[in-house]
């Protein structure tokens, strides 16, 4: 092993150790793995009322020697119930990627030791590389922890046991998640690296977050006219579907502008994977992943673009030691 | 308020002022204030328009044309989306405000100097407390005044002398709320040597209250929660809901925020959980009572003689 190799594999060994004594990130964790179960519990108690209710209307309607037509049986696709967990991911796990991100580098300049690191024969690229590394394997290793207890979530609740291709479907999902998060964490090192300040760092991260995670995707949501009318309008107005459609055609321009907002959004990129990927959303429930990759594509490259925009700013912007030591 | 308070208030004021990461959130939040009222616009002229071609197609096909949707909502409606943007930005501002009003004399080593004066703690809590809601309520002010001139500028809207009074009301609710998670932050600044880890405390807390909380009680997804409307779609039946919504209530200050300011605004019927106007502005007030005391405690009990905080 060369000694290139050797200070990149301490440096990244030492980041794993860090980032698995933080307590900050133990609690994140935490918060985000029982706020998923919640929303899996939740979700399976309001499945199971619907179908509670369901069976009542149908036993009436059978008793009365009705047809069951105008009755809808409520649809059981178990990985429709990780819905609330990945609207969990998108919040929280950006908000871990950050902490991480920051912790990696405000820790260093907080204790003076990463100017101390800088006067040894240690290349920049080599410690940037090790903390990114190391920083993104342990983000993996937490995402992959909560996928799995999501995972264990679904089939322990529903009573079920998940398919290879259920298993396909989450794996994709999570890297995804590992993208996402991994932008997350890119922005708050860079940041927390390259400002004079680190508890300014720390904020101005949260205040990109609350910008691209919980605004944008808020404004979008809320110029739907479908969202506007708690029931949703066209239901509202007796409308069906295909007329719905129909008045929604003079509406382009406006739903071009309100799909913009929210494709600035790298959490709704990430929710659209995620909600076709794992048939979420009506449209894509029951098509292969084949097809959800060919028609979302666009989705993977917009967090993938930026992911790797911000890792090669994190390499090609020269760290100024003289500010490093500002903190 | 003594004359130290006042002065610390006072010295407290222009330091927050002065602190450009509050002043940016502080501009985000007043960036979505003034478009907040022509989002609602834009989205109530949408359902208009989408309504007139509806009833075209109702009529056509014989069947009763409903009421307008638009017709049904107060002119004050149009501010739905301040309940989310209070909630978010503005909760987010008070956090960060008032964890700033501590860290800044913890790290800067001005606590210490204040302590080695002949200056009570109380004068120093009283003094804080007064910065920070002087600080909210001019937040506030500003906001209400952006919003009362785009309600004006806006067409369509032709607002009563009582749905000016429900504006007041809103903006009083909305303060109340501002001053819970403020005087939080304050309490967590004072407790916690991280200054990350004191940042974070109020806001998992806030992330709490604003999405897993209506969750368990409506069972509100987490992203539908920031949906000024879909955050009031009914709870589901069954006796889980039914037992969790009114146990949760009382400590859901998110979602009774958000029940009283529909109510106030009139875009949508309370949560059937909720806990009616009265029962959530008591709720909102006990919140801030016991915020007030743990930030009370938590500045008695602050350690002078170790000004400094861990990274």
């Amino acid at each position: 092993m060369s000694d290139t190799a050797l200070q990149f594999a301490a440096i990244a060994g030492k980041e794993l150790s860090d980032a698995s004594r933080t307590k900050i990130l133990t609690i994140i964790t935490l918060f985000l793995m029982v706020a998923g179960l919640i929303a899996l519990v939740v979700g399976a108690i309001a499945l199971s009322a619907e179908v509670a209710n369901y069976t009542a209307a149908r036993d009436l309607l059978l008793s009365l020697g009705k047809p069951l037509d105008a009755l809808a049986a409520p649809s059981f696709l178990p990985l429709k119930q990780l819905r609330g967990f990945i609207e969990y991911v998108e919040i929280i796990g950006a908000i871990l990627g950050i902490v991480l991100g920051h912790r990696a580098a405000a820790a260093e300049r907080g204790r003076n030791t990463i100017a101390l690191l800088l006067s040894r024969p240690v290349p920049q690229w080599v410690l940037i590389g090790g903390k990114c590394f190391g920083n993104l394997t342990a983000l993996a290793g937490v995402l992959a922890l909560v996928f799995a207890i999501g995972a264990v979530g679904i089939a322990l609740i529903g009573h079920i046991t998940l398919t290879a291709m259920d298993f396909a479907r989450i794996a994709v999902t999570f890297i995804a998640a590992f993208i996402y998060v991994g932008l997350f964490f890119l922005l708050g090192f860079i940041l927390a690296l390259h400002m004079k300040r680190s508890s300014h760092a720390i904020l101005a991260a949260f205040t990109i977050w609350l910008a691209l995670v919980l605004i944008a995707p808020q404004i979008g949501d809320t110029l739907d006219p479908d969202n506007q009318v708690g029931s949703g309008v066209f239901r509202t107005l007796g409308i069906a579907e295909p007329q719905a459609q129909e008045i929604m055609k003079s509406f382009a321009t406006y739903e071009t502008v309100r799909d913009g907002i929210e494709q600035m959004s790298p959490a709704k990129h990430f929710e659209r994977w995620s909600f076709a990927a794992l048939g979420i959303k009506e449209t894509y429930a029951g098509k292969t992943l084949n097809f959800v990759f060919h028609d979302r594509y666009n989705d993977l490259l917009w967090l993938i673009g930026p992911f790797l925009a911000l890792l090669a700013a994190v390499f090609l912007v020269p760290l100024n030691i003289t500010k490093l030591n500002q903190n | 308020m003594s004359a130290a308070s006042f002065t610390i208030a006072r010295l407290t004021v222009r330091n927050a002022i002065a602190d450009r990461t509050v002043l940016w959130l502080t501009f985000l939040f007043m960036a979505m204030v003034l478009l907040s009222a022509y989002l609602g616009w834009t989205a109530t002229a949408t359902i208009h328009i989408i309504y007139t071609k509806a009833a075209e197609v109702l009529a056509a096909a014989g069947r009763p044309v409903p009421p307008d949707p638009v017709s049904l909502a107060s002119p004050l409606g149009m501010l739905r989306n301040m309940t989310t943007y209070v909630s978010l930005l503005g909760a987010l501002v008070a956090i960060v405000l008032a964890h700033q009003m501590i860290t800044e004399d913890r790290r800067s080593g001005v606590f210490s100097l204040i302590a080695s004066r002949p200056n009570s703690r109380t004068s120093y809590t009283l003094g804080k407390v007064g910065a920070l809601i002087l600080t909210l309520l001019a937040l506030l002010c500003a906001a209400a005044a952006t919003n009362a001139l785009t309600i004006l500028i806006l067409p369509g809207a032709a607002p009563t002398a009582a749905d000016w009074l429900g504006f007041a009301e809103f903006y009083t609710i909305s303060a109340l709320f501002l001053l819970f998670f403020g005087l939080v932050a304050l309490s967590c600044a004072s407790f916690t040597q991280s200054e990350t880890l004191g940042l974070l405390i109020p806001v998992t807390l806030w992330l709490a209250l604003t999405f897993v909380l209506p969750q368990v009680a409506s069972n509100i997804n987490p992203m539908a929660a920031l949906n000024p409307v879909k955050a009031m779609v009914p709870p589901p039946e069954g006796w889980f809901f039914s037992i969790a919504g009114p146990l949760i209530a009382p400590f859901s200050i998110t979602s009774t925020y958000r029940d009283l300011s529909a109510t106030i605004l009139g875009f949508a019927p309370a949560d059937s959980a909720s806990l009616g106007l009265t029962g959530g502005i008591v709720s909102l007030v006990i919140a801030n009572l016991f915020a007030g005391l743990a930030a009370t405690f938590g500045l008695a009990r602050l350690d002078a003689t170790r000004s400094d905080l861990d990274e």
